[in-house]
């Protein structure tokens, strides 16, 4: 955890809406907020090294359709200290176990009510206050 | 020794008497004796020749032999054919002491004397060809002729001279010919009862049986003297046994024959008899000499003939088991590769040696008991040839014996008859292959599952399978045989086949045709096929009924399947994309309603909003769900879309449905509403989705609830039908409701379909799908007592869990 106590959250998602009511959403709920619409710039910015949570859509631009699997393998390897959440249309018992064996500490189905992704973020980074 | 002169008044008996024409012509040749038979022969009245010129007798030829007569007195003779078919004989002599006087002319009609020859000759020839030679030297006319001449001659010379003919037939029967002349001619003849010589007329055919060619009776006088009289028969010339069937011959003399001869007289007549038994001796071995030369001649020829065309081996060897060979003909070379010097005793092979190993004793046997029998050998066996080849050989032989029976050697003929036991041997073999084949072919017709027919050109039954029988109901091929096809009495289906036939039978070209049967629901495939045998069979046609209901369904089945996996891709895919901007919404709006939620006046719009989109993720839920490909029963996720919190395995099933039944209480209760559960259906287990049954359970149940008013009652029921394979458990879903419209029950299931205000209308498509997934089956209908009932079948994995 870093800076002021804001745990900083960066959002990947190429839907410009959607990174848009998350950004609102978690900067009011207490988030430092980023946002990247594609893999590459994601990985820039989790370079730097202050993030702390990792919230990527699984199907990002690209041809595979789960270029979010990169990104949490990224997290894995690089940055053990952050955790990484995958949002997908596609919620699968299959993607489930894929993401976890890449690294993945959740994955959430779309749609989702945007209270139950704070609280699972939360639960994730362990400051949630049950 | 020299016959006595006649008197002239004798010759003049002599010459009115005779059976020859006899002419005597004074020195200007004219006709001064002309006997009644000249008459005869030459055509002319009684007398009418007498004192004519020889020129009116004779053709103009014959007066050649009158001037021969005049340089050249003494005895010659010529023939000449009257034209009519007869041959007349004329000996012409001079008479009268020192050549002075006139001539005498005798016209013999010889006629019959020949054609006698020719017969016997026929005869003799004929029996040669049949019986050979032994049989043949019976055969001697002859004797018959030298007889006749004998007695003509004694005739001639002594008028009182009167010869018996007698003959014996085979019948026992005397026939007696007293004129004088031919013999086998019974003129005037008297029939003699012999049963009163009964004994001598056995003696005599027994003698004949023997083969005894003459009897000198009168040396046995005394056994056959009653035979004698009743022959009337006093002094007996020649007995002479004939070889036809007119049986034993007697020459004598009869009562008439004065007794009082003199001496001269006595003498002659002994002297002829004595002058004829040595003629006869002498016929019979000329005969018998002619016709074994001719026999001989004719055996030899044909021999020749037969070893030439025949590829056998004649042979002539010892009766010992060495087979000792004393002669073999050359074919031996041809039928064993030895030449016949080689196989002849001093050569050096034995042709015992050549006979296989195996038959030889067999052979040896066959042959010994052959000759004890008196029998011809006949055996077919096997020889080795020179070069090691094996032949079938075919040896007929029989026992040359001599006069006291014993055998002298062995005469026969080996042919070869490989090629023909080779022959038998492949057509046995070849009917053997055929009857198998014929058998096989019938077994394998019957058991054919699907019927077969097979028809001729009036489409009338020659042949069908036991299907086939089946098929149309008959009990016995016999019943059938020869119907016609539209009349074997399966309705619509032969008719189709009848057709079908017919047209295969104007175009020669295989037909098929897809055949439903609206009365039972089955489908059938028929092929008929031109018979395509060359001959006489040409225009048959085979029909072949196949079932395919079971294809058919299947191919509905599959397709029904393949539309909905196709379907569910697309389903699947729409509501995937769908989901990404639901979520872009839904989010806006959470943050929208975090940030001015607060607000009173977007209250409403906020919940329009919301319940639209949560509306519209379930329906994306639903038909995410409808859209997934059935999952893999061994528990494989491969194919990565499977719901997560699946549970498939082995499930009692009325637990599953009893959880769900429980469940349910509290919203059912809420609607005034009881859910009863009647558990019929034991531990039954099936391989199962426990998520996706339960949702079933669930969704009918719900449904069930949604159209019950308060107060009633929703009664779920289990049960297993065991005497199914699988074993089928039963659910059953009744509620009080008003039913279901009757035409909304065939659409039920459709997805969409909903009457309900903000239904879906996924819920009944998607139970469909998991139970059809099962394989089972689920039907909605109405109850005769009113109310819904839901029905669910699925195939049970174990009954006792």
């Amino acid at each position: 955890m870093t800076g002021a106590g804001r745990p900083r959250v960066l959002i990947v998602d190429d839907e410009e809406s959607v990174t848009f009511a998350l950004r609102r959403y978690l900067e009011r709920e207490g988030f430092a907020v980023e946002c990247a619409d594609e893999a590459e710039r994601a990985m820039a910015i989790l370079d730097r090294g202050d993030v702390d949570l990792l919230l990527a859509d699984l199907r990002l631009s690209g041809v595979s359709g789960q270029e979010g699997f990169a990104l949490v393998e990224h997290v894995r390897d690089r940055h053990p200290a952050c955790r990484s959440i995958l949002l997908t249309a596609y919620g699968t018992e299959e993607i489930e176990q894929e993401a976890s064996r890449r690294g993945a500490a959740l994955v959430l189905a779309k749609p989702q009510a945007l209270a139950d992704v704070v609280t699972a973020i939360r639960r994730v980074l362990g400051t949630d206050e049950s | 020794m020299r016959p006595a002169q006649p008197t002239a008044e004798q010759l003049r008996i002599a010459i009115e008497n005779a059976s020859d024409g006899l002419v005597v012509l004074d020195e200007s040749n004219r006709v001064v004796v002309a006997n009644e038979a000249l008459h005869r022969l030459l055509g002319w009245e009684s007398g009418a020749l007498l004192g004519r010129s020889l020129v009116d007798l004779v053709p103009r030829d014959f007066l050649t032999l009158h001037d021969r007569q005049l340089r050249e007195p003494g005895r010659h003779v010529e023939r000449f054919d009257r034209g009519d078919g007869r041959t007349i004989e004329i000996e012409n002599s001079t008479i009268g002491g020192d050549g002075g006087g006139g001539q005498v002319w005798i016209f013999r009609d010889v006629s019959d004397q020949e054609r006698r020859r020719r017969d016997s000759d026929e005869i003799s020839r004929r029996m040669a060809i049949l019986h050979g030679i032994s049989v043949a030297t019976l055969a001697d006319g002859g004797e018959a002729s030298i007889l006749t001449a004998a007695v003509d001659g004694l005739a001639a010379r002594y008028p009182d001279f009167r010869a018996v003919f007698a003959w014996l037939r085979p019948d026992g029967r005397l026939e007696l010919a007293r004129e004088r002349g031919r013999v086998g001619e019974s003129r005037e003849g008297r029939v003699v009862d012999l049963a009163s010589c009964r004994r001598e007329l056995d003696a005599l055919l027994q003698l004949r049986i023997l083969e005894t060619r003459d009897v000198r009776i009168d040396a046995r006088a005394e056994a056959f003297r009653p035979l004698l009289a009743a022959a009337d028969i006093v002094a007996l010339l020649r007995g002479v046994v004939h070889v036809d069937d007119a049986g034993f011959a007697l020459v004598g003399l009869d009562a008439a024959t004065p007794q009082t001869w003199s001496e001269e007289q006595r003498r002659t007549v002994e002297a002829v008899t004595e002058h004829l038994t040595v003629a006869l001796a002498d016929a019979r071995e000329r005969a018998l000499r002619r016709e074994a030369e001719r026999a001989l001649a004719l055996r030899e020829s044909e021999h020749r003939a037969l070893l030439s065309r025949l590829s056998g081996m004649a042979y002539r060897c010892l009766h010992d088991a060495e087979w000792t060979i004393e002669y073999a003909s050359e074919g031996s070379r041809r039928l064993t590769g030895w030449s016949a010097a080689e196989l002849e005793s001093g050569g050096n092979v034995r042709y015992a040696d050549l006979i296989h190993p195996d038959d030889r004793a067999a052979l040896w046997a066959s042959r010994r008991v052959a000759v004890a029998a008196g029998v011809d050998f006949s055996n077919e066996y096997r020889i080795v040839t020179a070069d090691a080849a094996e032949k079938w050989v075919w040896d007929q032989a029989s026992a040359v014996r001599d006069a006291a029976g014993e055998i002298l050697r062995i005469e026969g003929f080996i042919t070869d008859v490989t090629d023909r036991r080779r022959a038998e041997a492949a057509r046995a073999e070849l009917k053997r292959v055929l009857q198998q084949a014929a058998t096989d072919w019938a077994r394998t017709f019957d058991a054919a599952e699907s019927p077969i027919v097979l028809v001729d050109e009036r489409s009338e039954v020659l042949r069908l399978n036991r299907a086939a029988l089946e098929l149309c109901s008959a009990e016995s091929f016999r019943e059938v045989h020869g119907v016609r096809l539209v009349d074997l009495g399966g309705g619509a289906l032969f008719e189709e086949g009848a057709a079908l036939v017919a047209s295969v039978l104007a175009t020669r070209k295989r037909g098929s045709k897809h055949v439903p049967l609206p009365v039972d629901g089955r489908h059938w495939f028929l092929t008929a096929s031109p018979d395509d045998a060359p001959g006489e069979h040409a225009r048959r046609v085979v029909l072949v009924f196949k079932d395919v209901t079971d294809t058919v369904a299947l191919q509905a089945s599959l397709r029904e399947r393949e539309l909905m996996a196709a379907m569910g891709r697309l389903v699947a895919g729409v509501s995937h994309e769908v989901r990404n901007p639901l979520f872009a919404i839904s989010a806006t709006l959470d943050a929208f309603e975090q940030e001015l939620g607060e607000r009173h006046e977007f209250e409403t719009y906020l919940q329009i909003l919301r319940k639209q989109v949560e509306r519209m993720t379930s329906l994306m839920g639903e038909l995410l769900e409808y859209g997934r490909p059935a999952p893999k029963p061994s528990g494989g996720r491969a194919d990565g879309t499977a719901r997560p919190g699946r549970e498939l395995g082995e499930h009692r099933l009325d637990e599953l449905v009893k959880a769900v039944a429980d469940e349910s209480r509290a919203p059912a209760f809420e609607r005034g509403c009881t859910v009863v559960f009647r558990g019929g259906g034991g531990n039954a287990a099936a391989g199962a989705d426990a998520l996706g049954l339960r949702s079933v359970v669930q969704n009918l149940l719900d449904n069930a609830l949604q159209h019950s008013a308060p107060g009633g009652e929703v009664v779920v029921a289990t049960a297993v039908e065991t005497n199914a394979s699988p074993a089928v458990w039963t659910l059953t879903i009744d509620d009080g409701g008003p039913g279901f419209r009757e035409e909304d029950l065939p659409r039920l299931f459709e997805p969409f379909f909903s009457r309900r205000r903000g239904g879906t209308g996924m819920g009944l498509a998607i139970v469909r799908k998991i139970v059809l997934e099962h394989g089972g089956d689920v039907t909605l209908a109405n109850r005769p007592g009113g109310g819904a009932r839901a029905r669910v079948e699925l195939p049970v994995t174990r009954l006792d869990a």
